[in-house]
Protein backbone atom coordinates (compact mmCIF):
# COMPACT_ATOMS: atom_id res chain seq x y z
CA UNK A 1 0.00 0.00 0.00
CA UNK A 2 1.91 3.28 -1.08
CA UNK A 3 1.88 6.13 1.38
CA UNK A 4 0.02 9.51 0.65
CA UNK A 5 2.92 11.26 -0.98
CA UNK A 6 3.66 8.24 -2.98
CA UNK A 7 0.32 7.78 -4.33
CA UNK A 8 1.11 11.81 -5.08
CA UNK A 9 4.18 10.89 -6.95
CA UNK A 10 2.38 8.42 -9.00
CA UNK A 11 -0.57 10.81 -9.80
CA UNK A 12 2.12 13.33 -11.25
CA UNK A 13 4.22 11.39 -13.21
CA UNK A 14 0.94 9.82 -14.50
CA UNK A 15 -0.23 12.98 -15.30
CA UNK A 16 2.72 14.04 -16.79
CA UNK A 17 2.76 10.92 -19.10
CA UNK A 18 -0.53 11.57 -20.22
CA UNK A 19 0.53 15.41 -21.09
CA UNK A 20 3.22 15.11 -23.15
CA UNK A 21 3.12 13.60 -26.79
CA UNK A 22 4.59 10.45 -27.23
CA UNK A 23 4.44 9.65 -23.55
CA UNK A 24 0.94 8.12 -22.91
CA UNK A 25 2.21 4.54 -23.64
CA UNK A 26 4.05 4.58 -20.35
CA UNK A 27 0.90 5.51 -18.92
CA UNK A 28 -1.36 3.38 -20.10
CA UNK A 29 1.95 0.69 -19.59
CA UNK A 30 1.73 1.64 -16.12
CA UNK A 31 -2.54 1.58 -15.76
CA UNK A 32 -2.50 -2.23 -17.32
CA UNK A 33 -0.03 -3.63 -15.81
CA UNK A 34 -2.23 -3.02 -12.29
CA UNK A 35 -5.01 -4.26 -14.32
CA UNK A 36 -3.88 -7.14 -15.44
CA UNK A 37 -2.56 -8.50 -12.08
CA UNK A 38 -5.97 -7.21 -10.42
CA UNK A 39 -8.24 -9.12 -12.90
CA UNK A 40 -5.80 -12.31 -12.44
CA UNK A 41 -6.41 -12.38 -8.27
CA UNK A 42 -9.66 -11.03 -8.13
CA UNK A 43 -11.98 -13.11 -10.46
CA UNK A 44 -13.45 -16.57 -9.84
CA UNK A 45 -13.54 -17.63 -13.35
CA UNK A 46 -10.42 -17.24 -14.27
CA UNK A 47 -9.24 -19.07 -11.02
CA UNK A 48 -11.53 -22.06 -12.15
CA UNK A 49 -10.26 -22.21 -15.69
CA UNK A 50 -7.23 -20.39 -16.06
CA UNK A 51 -7.20 -18.89 -19.34
CA UNK A 52 -4.06 -19.27 -21.83
CA UNK A 53 -2.87 -16.69 -24.03
CA UNK A 54 -3.30 -17.73 -27.43
CA UNK A 55 -1.39 -16.71 -30.41
CA UNK A 56 -2.55 -16.00 -34.25
CA UNK A 57 -0.82 -19.24 -35.25
CA UNK A 58 -2.88 -21.39 -32.91
CA UNK A 59 -5.88 -20.44 -33.90
CA UNK A 60 -8.05 -22.44 -36.78
CA UNK A 61 -9.85 -21.02 -39.70
CA UNK A 62 -12.65 -21.69 -41.46
CA UNK A 63 -14.12 -21.24 -44.93
CA UNK A 64 -17.21 -19.78 -43.55
CA UNK A 65 -15.79 -16.85 -41.25
CA UNK A 66 -13.08 -14.87 -41.27
CA UNK A 67 -13.42 -14.57 -37.14
CA UNK A 68 -10.95 -16.36 -34.73
CA UNK A 69 -12.15 -20.00 -34.02
CA UNK A 70 -10.14 -22.37 -31.73
CA UNK A 71 -11.33 -26.27 -32.16
CA UNK A 72 -10.54 -28.58 -29.49
CA UNK A 73 -9.99 -32.40 -29.44
CA UNK A 74 -12.31 -34.65 -26.83
CA UNK A 75 -10.96 -37.50 -26.09
CA UNK A 76 -13.46 -40.34 -27.76
CA UNK A 77 -15.54 -42.22 -25.56
CA UNK A 78 -15.09 -46.04 -26.07
CA UNK A 79 -17.46 -48.95 -24.92
CA UNK A 80 -16.37 -50.46 -22.35
CA UNK A 81 -13.98 -54.42 -22.40
CA UNK A 82 -16.27 -57.38 -21.93
CA UNK A 83 -15.84 -61.19 -20.66
CA UNK A 84 -16.62 -63.41 -23.30
CA UNK A 85 -16.04 -67.11 -23.92
CA UNK A 86 -13.60 -68.75 -26.05
CA UNK A 87 -14.38 -68.30 -29.90
CA UNK A 88 -16.43 -65.31 -29.67
CA UNK A 89 -14.60 -62.37 -31.37
CA UNK A 90 -14.99 -58.58 -30.08
CA UNK A 91 -17.74 -56.79 -31.43
CA UNK A 92 -16.39 -53.63 -33.56
CA UNK A 93 -16.68 -50.09 -32.53
CA UNK A 94 -15.61 -47.36 -35.23
CA UNK A 95 -13.67 -44.43 -33.29
CA UNK A 96 -14.70 -40.89 -34.14
CA UNK A 97 -13.07 -38.65 -32.30
CA UNK A 98 -15.25 -35.67 -30.65
CA UNK A 99 -14.49 -32.05 -30.70
CA UNK A 100 -15.91 -28.52 -29.73
CA UNK A 101 -14.92 -25.12 -30.54
CA UNK A 102 -13.81 -21.89 -28.46
CA UNK A 103 -15.22 -19.05 -30.31
CA UNK A 104 -13.75 -15.25 -29.21
CA UNK A 105 -15.69 -11.76 -28.38
CA UNK A 106 -15.07 -8.95 -26.27
CA UNK A 107 -15.63 -7.69 -23.15
CA UNK A 108 -15.02 -3.78 -22.95
CA UNK A 109 -16.41 -1.21 -20.15
CA UNK A 110 -18.10 1.88 -20.81
CA UNK A 111 -16.80 4.91 -21.86
CA UNK A 112 -15.21 6.90 -18.75
CA UNK A 113 -14.85 10.45 -19.26
CA UNK A 114 -13.44 12.81 -16.97
CA UNK A 115 -12.35 16.69 -17.25
CA UNK A 116 -8.22 16.33 -15.81
CA UNK A 117 -8.71 19.51 -14.33
CA UNK A 118 -10.90 17.40 -11.69
CA UNK A 119 -8.34 15.09 -10.76
CA UNK A 120 -6.12 17.37 -9.66
CA UNK A 121 -7.62 17.02 -6.22
CA UNK A 122 -8.29 13.52 -6.15
CA UNK A 123 -5.31 12.57 -3.19
CA UNK A 124 -6.56 8.39 -4.35
CA UNK A 125 -4.04 6.54 -6.95
CA UNK A 126 -5.29 7.45 -9.99
CA UNK A 127 -4.12 4.22 -11.70
CA UNK A 128 -6.44 2.48 -8.93
CA UNK A 129 -9.21 4.41 -9.79
CA UNK A 130 -8.89 3.50 -13.82
CA UNK A 131 -8.39 0.16 -13.02
CA UNK A 132 -10.77 -0.21 -10.17
CA UNK A 133 -14.05 0.60 -12.19
CA UNK A 134 -12.66 -1.88 -15.76
CA UNK A 135 -11.90 -4.26 -13.08
CA UNK A 136 -15.44 -4.59 -10.92
CA UNK A 137 -17.34 -4.48 -14.33
CA UNK A 138 -15.04 -6.89 -16.42
CA UNK A 139 -14.77 -9.20 -13.65
CA UNK A 140 -18.35 -9.29 -13.38
CA UNK A 141 -19.30 -9.99 -16.87
CA UNK A 142 -16.50 -12.97 -17.32
CA UNK A 143 -17.76 -14.54 -13.58
CA UNK A 144 -21.03 -13.92 -14.56
CA UNK A 145 -21.11 -15.34 -17.64
CA UNK A 146 -19.16 -17.97 -16.39
CA UNK A 147 -21.82 -19.10 -13.92
CA UNK A 148 -24.45 -18.98 -16.41
CA UNK A 149 -22.83 -21.69 -18.99
CA UNK A 150 -22.80 -23.99 -16.09
CA UNK A 151 -25.78 -23.65 -15.07
CA UNK A 152 -26.99 -24.14 -18.24
CA UNK A 153 -25.05 -26.89 -18.78
CA UNK A 154 -26.17 -28.77 -15.31
CA UNK A 155 -29.58 -27.37 -16.72
CA UNK A 156 -31.54 -27.42 -13.55
CA UNK A 157 -31.68 -29.01 -9.53
CA UNK A 158 -32.39 -32.18 -9.96
CA UNK A 159 -32.25 -32.73 -13.79
CA UNK A 160 -30.43 -35.23 -15.90
CA UNK A 161 -27.08 -34.18 -17.36
CA UNK A 162 -27.26 -35.78 -21.37
CA UNK A 163 -23.53 -36.59 -21.07
CA UNK A 164 -23.45 -37.98 -18.33
CA UNK A 165 -26.92 -39.61 -17.74
CA UNK A 166 -27.45 -38.54 -14.23
CA UNK A 167 -28.08 -35.38 -11.76
CA UNK A 168 -25.19 -32.88 -11.29
CA UNK A 169 -27.19 -30.40 -9.61
CA UNK A 170 -28.78 -32.20 -6.27
CA UNK A 171 -31.14 -30.28 -3.96
CA UNK A 172 -29.68 -31.82 -0.37
CA UNK A 173 -31.55 -31.68 2.62
CA UNK A 174 -30.11 -31.34 6.22
CA UNK A 175 -28.01 -28.18 5.85
CA UNK A 176 -24.31 -27.43 6.04
CA UNK A 177 -22.84 -30.03 8.32
CA UNK A 178 -19.86 -32.24 7.47
CA UNK A 179 -21.79 -34.97 6.35
CA UNK A 180 -24.03 -33.28 3.82
CA UNK A 181 -20.69 -31.70 2.42
CA UNK A 182 -19.51 -35.16 1.84
CA UNK A 183 -22.78 -35.72 0.09
CA UNK A 184 -22.33 -33.12 -1.70
CA UNK A 185 -18.87 -34.33 -2.75
CA UNK A 186 -20.49 -37.40 -3.93
CA UNK A 187 -22.12 -35.86 -7.11
CA UNK A 188 -19.32 -35.48 -9.44
CA UNK A 189 -17.53 -38.63 -8.77
CA UNK A 190 -21.12 -40.35 -9.54
CA UNK A 191 -20.66 -39.64 -13.09
CA UNK A 192 -19.60 -42.11 -15.52
CA UNK A 193 -16.32 -39.76 -15.98
CA UNK A 194 -15.42 -40.70 -12.35
CA UNK A 195 -13.68 -36.80 -11.63
CA UNK A 196 -12.77 -35.80 -8.15
CA UNK A 197 -13.51 -32.26 -6.67
CA UNK A 198 -10.54 -29.79 -7.07
CA UNK A 199 -12.63 -26.86 -6.47
CA UNK A 200 -15.17 -25.31 -4.61
CA UNK A 201 -16.82 -22.01 -5.05
CA UNK A 202 -18.91 -20.65 -2.11
CA UNK A 203 -20.30 -17.27 -1.09
CA UNK A 204 -18.94 -14.90 1.90
CA UNK A 205 -22.24 -15.79 3.78
CA UNK A 206 -22.57 -19.51 3.01
CA UNK A 207 -18.68 -19.90 4.44
CA UNK A 208 -20.07 -19.20 8.15
CA UNK A 209 -22.21 -22.04 7.90
CA UNK A 210 -19.06 -24.00 8.00
CA UNK A 211 -17.31 -21.84 10.58
CA UNK A 212 -20.10 -23.03 12.84
CA UNK A 213 -18.75 -26.92 13.17
CA UNK A 214 -17.30 -27.63 15.84
CA UNK A 215 -13.73 -29.13 17.19
CA UNK A 216 -15.68 -32.49 16.76
CA UNK A 217 -16.44 -31.79 13.19
CA UNK A 218 -13.69 -30.13 11.68
CA UNK A 219 -10.77 -31.10 13.80
CA UNK A 220 -9.19 -28.93 16.50
CA UNK A 221 -6.39 -26.82 14.92
CA UNK A 222 -8.07 -25.86 12.21
CA UNK A 223 -11.50 -24.84 13.64
CA UNK A 224 -9.06 -22.94 16.27
CA UNK A 225 -7.44 -21.43 13.46
CA UNK A 226 -11.13 -20.53 11.72
CA UNK A 227 -12.09 -19.01 15.12
CA UNK A 228 -8.91 -16.92 15.17
CA UNK A 229 -8.40 -15.77 11.99
CA UNK A 230 -11.18 -16.58 9.45
CA UNK A 231 -11.27 -18.04 6.16
CA UNK A 232 -8.46 -17.92 3.44
CA UNK A 233 -8.07 -19.45 0.62
CA UNK A 234 -6.60 -23.07 1.28
CA UNK A 235 -7.05 -26.71 0.76
CA UNK A 236 -10.75 -28.01 2.39
CA UNK A 237 -11.70 -31.88 2.10
CA UNK A 238 -8.57 -31.70 -0.51
CA UNK A 239 -10.00 -29.59 -2.87
CA UNK A 240 -9.06 -25.89 -3.08
CA UNK A 241 -12.06 -23.55 -1.62
CA UNK A 242 -12.90 -20.07 -3.09
CA UNK A 243 -15.08 -17.72 -1.23
CA UNK A 244 -16.91 -14.99 -2.89
CA UNK A 245 -18.60 -12.25 -2.39
CA UNK A 246 -20.80 -12.09 -5.05
CA UNK A 247 -23.81 -13.57 -3.84
CA UNK A 248 -25.97 -12.65 -6.89
CA UNK A 249 -24.03 -15.59 -9.15
CA UNK A 250 -23.74 -17.81 -6.41
CA UNK A 251 -26.40 -18.11 -4.17
CA UNK A 252 -26.71 -18.60 -0.20
CA UNK A 253 -26.46 -22.29 0.74
CA UNK A 254 -24.91 -23.25 -2.64
CA UNK A 255 -21.49 -24.55 -3.78
CA UNK A 256 -20.14 -24.98 -7.13
CA UNK A 257 -17.96 -28.23 -7.65
CA UNK A 258 -15.29 -27.95 -10.00
CA UNK A 259 -12.80 -30.62 -11.49
CA UNK A 260 -9.17 -30.24 -12.63
CA UNK A 261 -8.82 -27.22 -15.01
CA UNK A 262 -8.04 -29.69 -18.00
CA UNK A 263 -11.65 -31.84 -17.46
CA UNK A 264 -13.72 -28.73 -17.61
CA UNK A 265 -13.05 -27.01 -20.92
CA UNK A 266 -10.85 -24.25 -22.88
CA UNK A 267 -10.29 -20.29 -21.90
CA UNK A 268 -8.30 -18.47 -24.08
CA UNK A 269 -7.20 -14.78 -23.98
CA UNK A 270 -6.35 -13.86 -27.35
CA UNK A 271 -5.92 -10.20 -25.94
CA UNK A 272 -5.74 -9.63 -22.19
CA UNK A 273 -7.10 -7.01 -20.13
CA UNK A 274 -5.97 -3.50 -21.70
CA UNK A 275 -6.95 -0.19 -21.18
CA UNK A 276 -7.79 2.70 -23.74
CA UNK A 277 -6.71 6.15 -22.45
CA UNK A 278 -6.70 9.31 -24.85
CA UNK A 279 -6.39 12.66 -23.60
CA UNK A 280 -8.00 15.27 -25.43
CA UNK A 281 -7.57 18.41 -24.48
CA UNK A 282 -8.58 18.78 -21.23
CA UNK A 283 -10.84 15.89 -21.19
CA UNK A 284 -9.47 12.48 -20.49
CA UNK A 285 -11.37 9.40 -21.97
CA UNK A 286 -10.53 5.77 -21.13
CA UNK A 287 -12.12 2.55 -21.27
CA UNK A 288 -11.18 -1.46 -20.79
CA UNK A 289 -11.29 -4.33 -23.24
CA UNK A 290 -10.61 -7.43 -23.53
CA UNK A 291 -10.37 -10.09 -26.45
CA UNK A 292 -11.50 -13.84 -24.94
CA UNK A 293 -13.07 -16.90 -25.76
CA UNK A 294 -14.17 -19.85 -22.93
CA UNK A 295 -16.16 -23.21 -23.55
CA UNK A 296 -17.02 -25.72 -21.22
CA UNK A 297 -16.06 -28.94 -23.21
CA UNK A 298 -16.80 -31.62 -20.57
CA UNK A 299 -20.11 -31.10 -17.93
CA UNK A 300 -18.63 -34.35 -15.88
CA UNK A 301 -16.26 -31.54 -14.75
CA UNK A 302 -18.73 -29.57 -12.72
CA UNK A 303 -21.51 -29.93 -10.09
CA UNK A 304 -23.45 -28.27 -7.80
CA UNK A 305 -25.21 -28.67 -4.17
CA UNK A 306 -28.27 -26.94 -2.81
CA UNK A 307 -28.40 -27.37 0.62
CA UNK A 308 -31.90 -27.08 2.22
CA UNK B 1 -24.38 -31.44 -49.25
CA UNK B 2 -24.99 -27.61 -49.44
CA UNK B 3 -22.71 -25.44 -49.97
CA UNK B 4 -21.37 -23.69 -47.17
CA UNK B 5 -22.53 -19.78 -46.79
CA UNK B 6 -19.02 -17.57 -47.12
CA UNK B 7 -19.22 -14.78 -44.84
CA UNK B 8 -20.05 -12.13 -47.54
CA UNK B 9 -23.76 -13.74 -48.30
CA UNK B 10 -25.53 -11.65 -46.32
CA UNK B 11 -23.99 -8.63 -45.16
CA UNK B 12 -24.84 -5.10 -43.71
CA UNK B 13 -22.07 -2.31 -45.18
CA UNK B 14 -22.15 0.92 -43.82
CA UNK B 15 -21.22 2.83 -46.79
CA UNK B 16 -20.70 6.44 -44.97
CA UNK B 17 -20.83 6.97 -41.21
CA UNK B 18 -19.50 4.25 -39.19
CA UNK B 19 -17.42 3.03 -37.68
CA UNK B 20 -16.94 5.91 -35.49
CA UNK B 21 -16.02 6.24 -31.82
CA UNK B 22 -19.41 8.03 -31.40
CA UNK B 23 -21.35 6.05 -33.57
CA UNK B 24 -25.15 5.20 -32.72
CA UNK B 25 -24.88 1.44 -31.88
CA UNK B 26 -26.50 -1.22 -30.02
CA UNK B 27 -26.16 -4.44 -28.22
CA UNK B 28 -29.16 -6.81 -27.99
CA UNK B 29 -30.26 -10.66 -28.37
CA UNK B 30 -32.56 -12.32 -30.11
CA UNK B 31 -36.47 -12.79 -28.45
CA UNK B 32 -37.32 -16.29 -27.93
CA UNK B 33 -40.25 -15.41 -30.24
CA UNK B 34 -37.58 -14.90 -33.40
CA UNK B 35 -37.45 -18.88 -34.92
CA UNK B 36 -35.43 -17.75 -37.76
CA UNK B 37 -32.10 -19.53 -37.26
CA UNK B 38 -29.91 -17.59 -38.56
CA UNK B 39 -31.08 -14.05 -39.53
CA UNK B 40 -28.83 -12.58 -41.52
CA UNK B 41 -26.64 -9.32 -41.31
CA UNK B 42 -28.36 -6.83 -42.70
CA UNK B 43 -32.22 -7.72 -41.46
CA UNK B 44 -34.10 -4.70 -39.88
CA UNK B 45 -35.05 -5.33 -36.29
CA UNK B 46 -36.65 -3.27 -33.33
CA UNK B 47 -36.58 -3.62 -29.43
CA UNK B 48 -39.67 -5.85 -28.84
CA UNK B 49 -38.42 -6.96 -24.34
CA UNK B 50 -35.56 -5.81 -22.01
CA UNK B 51 -33.79 -8.53 -19.99
CA UNK B 52 -33.10 -7.01 -16.37
CA UNK B 53 -29.10 -6.52 -16.08
CA UNK B 54 -27.36 -9.35 -14.12
CA UNK B 55 -25.44 -6.53 -12.13
CA UNK B 56 -26.41 -3.43 -10.42
CA UNK B 57 -25.69 -0.61 -12.45
CA UNK B 58 -25.44 -2.37 -15.73
CA UNK B 59 -27.74 -1.63 -18.69
CA UNK B 60 -30.79 -3.71 -19.87
CA UNK B 61 -30.30 -5.75 -22.85
CA UNK B 62 -32.43 -5.64 -25.45
CA UNK B 63 -34.72 -8.32 -27.28
CA UNK B 64 -34.67 -7.72 -31.16
CA UNK B 65 -38.32 -9.00 -33.35
CA UNK B 66 -37.94 -8.28 -36.76
CA UNK B 67 -39.05 -5.80 -38.98
CA UNK B 68 -40.76 -2.37 -37.88
CA UNK B 69 -44.16 -1.02 -37.26
CA UNK B 70 -45.76 2.19 -36.05
CA UNK B 71 -43.45 3.74 -33.26
CA UNK B 72 -40.69 1.40 -33.23
CA UNK B 73 -37.10 2.09 -33.78
CA UNK B 74 -35.82 0.32 -36.54
CA UNK B 75 -32.41 -1.44 -35.86
CA UNK B 76 -29.81 -2.93 -39.25
CA UNK B 77 -28.16 -5.84 -37.50
CA UNK B 78 -24.38 -6.06 -38.13
CA UNK B 79 -23.67 -9.80 -38.24
CA UNK B 80 -25.36 -12.78 -38.47
CA UNK B 81 -27.36 -14.11 -35.72
CA UNK B 82 -24.90 -17.52 -36.43
CA UNK B 83 -21.60 -15.80 -36.14
CA UNK B 84 -19.21 -17.00 -34.18
CA UNK B 85 -18.75 -13.99 -32.09
CA UNK B 86 -22.73 -13.88 -31.25
CA UNK B 87 -22.93 -17.90 -30.32
CA UNK B 88 -21.52 -21.36 -29.86
CA UNK B 89 -24.18 -23.26 -29.86
CA UNK B 90 -22.78 -27.04 -28.98
CA UNK B 91 -26.10 -28.27 -28.26
CA UNK B 92 -25.99 -30.66 -24.74
CA UNK B 93 -22.16 -31.37 -26.08
CA UNK B 94 -20.77 -28.03 -24.83
CA UNK B 95 -21.36 -24.69 -23.63
CA UNK B 96 -19.58 -21.34 -24.45
CA UNK B 97 -18.84 -18.73 -21.73
CA UNK B 98 -18.16 -16.43 -24.38
CA UNK B 99 -19.89 -15.48 -26.51
CA UNK B 100 -23.61 -14.93 -25.35
CA UNK B 101 -26.00 -13.91 -28.44
CA UNK B 102 -25.14 -10.55 -28.51
CA UNK B 103 -25.61 -8.96 -31.99
CA UNK B 104 -24.31 -5.40 -32.96
CA UNK B 105 -27.38 -3.11 -34.59
CA UNK B 106 -27.21 0.30 -35.99
CA UNK B 107 -30.17 2.48 -34.93
CA UNK B 108 -31.86 3.84 -37.35
CA UNK B 109 -31.46 7.76 -36.17
CA UNK B 110 -28.01 7.01 -36.59
CA UNK B 111 -26.15 9.54 -39.45
CA UNK B 112 -25.31 6.65 -41.83
CA UNK B 113 -25.74 5.32 -45.33
CA UNK B 114 -26.15 1.95 -45.21
CA UNK B 115 -25.99 -0.85 -47.81
CA UNK B 116 -27.66 -4.42 -47.17
CA UNK B 117 -28.03 -7.49 -49.05
CA UNK B 118 -31.27 -8.13 -47.40
CA UNK B 119 -33.80 -6.70 -49.36
CA UNK B 120 -36.85 -7.99 -52.08
CA UNK B 121 -34.58 -8.16 -55.42
CA UNK B 122 -37.80 -8.99 -57.45
CA UNK B 123 -38.48 -5.14 -56.86
CA UNK B 124 -37.18 -1.71 -58.40
CA UNK B 125 -36.16 0.88 -55.75
CA UNK B 126 -35.93 4.27 -57.33
CA UNK B 127 -34.16 7.34 -55.04
CA UNK B 128 -35.80 9.04 -52.31
CA UNK B 129 -38.30 5.71 -52.27
CA UNK B 130 -39.16 5.37 -48.36
CA UNK B 131 -38.47 1.46 -47.80
CA UNK B 132 -40.38 -0.57 -44.66
CA UNK B 133 -38.97 -3.79 -42.89
CA UNK B 134 -40.94 -6.80 -42.88
CA UNK B 135 -42.39 -7.69 -39.19
CA UNK B 136 -42.29 -12.04 -39.57
CA UNK B 137 -40.41 -13.73 -36.72
CA UNK B 138 -40.52 -16.98 -38.10
CA UNK B 139 -40.46 -16.51 -41.71
CA UNK B 140 -36.46 -16.70 -43.03
CA UNK B 141 -37.22 -15.17 -45.81
CA UNK B 142 -39.11 -11.71 -45.34
CA UNK B 143 -38.91 -11.70 -41.70
CA UNK B 144 -36.59 -8.49 -41.41
CA UNK B 145 -36.14 -7.73 -44.96
CA UNK B 146 -36.69 -4.28 -46.48
CA UNK B 147 -38.89 -3.89 -49.19
CA UNK B 148 -41.05 -1.07 -51.07
CA UNK B 149 -44.12 -2.31 -51.87
CA UNK B 150 -47.06 -1.99 -49.30
CA UNK B 151 -46.09 1.51 -48.45
CA UNK B 152 -49.09 3.77 -47.66
CA UNK B 153 -47.74 7.48 -47.09
CA UNK B 154 -49.28 8.46 -43.33
CA UNK B 155 -50.24 4.83 -42.62
CA UNK B 156 -47.16 2.05 -43.05
CA UNK B 157 -44.00 3.07 -40.96
CA UNK B 158 -40.44 3.01 -42.74
CA UNK B 159 -37.18 2.92 -42.05
CA UNK B 160 -35.30 4.38 -45.02
CA UNK B 161 -35.03 5.97 -48.20
CA UNK B 162 -33.22 4.75 -51.33
CA UNK B 163 -30.08 6.58 -51.68
CA UNK B 164 -27.75 5.05 -54.54
CA UNK B 165 -30.53 2.07 -55.37
CA UNK B 166 -29.08 -1.13 -56.31
CA UNK B 167 -26.34 -2.16 -57.54
CA UNK B 168 -23.80 -5.78 -57.36
CA UNK B 169 -21.77 -5.11 -54.31
CA UNK B 170 -17.57 -5.90 -54.52
CA UNK B 171 -18.78 -9.38 -53.32
CA UNK B 172 -20.89 -10.14 -56.59
CA UNK B 173 -24.63 -10.02 -54.06
CA UNK B 174 -27.09 -7.79 -55.29
CA UNK B 175 -27.44 -4.73 -52.43
CA UNK B 176 -29.03 -1.82 -51.48
CA UNK B 177 -27.91 1.49 -50.83
CA UNK B 178 -30.20 3.46 -48.31
CA UNK B 179 -29.90 6.26 -45.70
CA UNK B 180 -31.63 4.95 -42.53
CA UNK B 181 -34.52 6.90 -41.13
CA UNK B 182 -36.92 7.23 -37.94
CA UNK B 183 -40.45 7.64 -39.31
CA UNK B 184 -43.26 6.03 -37.31
CA UNK B 185 -46.84 5.93 -37.68
CA UNK B 186 -49.59 5.97 -35.12
CA UNK B 187 -51.17 2.76 -36.50
CA UNK B 188 -49.03 0.06 -34.95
Amino acid sequence: MPTKSETQLLNETLFEQLSQPGMEKQAIDAVNDFTRIKMREDGFYRKIMPPLQISNDQLDRSVITDKPIKIVDKEPDNPPAVSIPFAELPSNHYIRGGRYQVTFSRIVTPRFTKDVDELRTWVMDIRQVLSDNAIKDMMAEEDGKFIAAVNSALIAQSAIVPTSGVVQWEAIAGGITRDTMQDAFKIMPRTPFHLEVHTVLINNVTIREIFKWGRDEMGGDFSQDIVRNGWSEQEFMNARLIVTIKRDLVPDDTIFMFSDPKFIGKAYLLEDTSLYIKREAYLLEFFAYETLGGTIGHTGGLARADFV
Amino acid sequence: MAAPTQMFVHTLNPLKGWPSQTALDIGGKLHSAVTIDPLFAGRCVHVASLDPPTVTGGLNTPRYKTGVTGTKMGIFLFQNSNDPDVTNDGGTDWYAIVPTGVILGLVATGAYELETTEYDTALTYAPNEPLRAISADTDATTGGRLTNAGFVFGTTAYVGVVSRGTFTNAYGRSALAFWPVYAPTASA
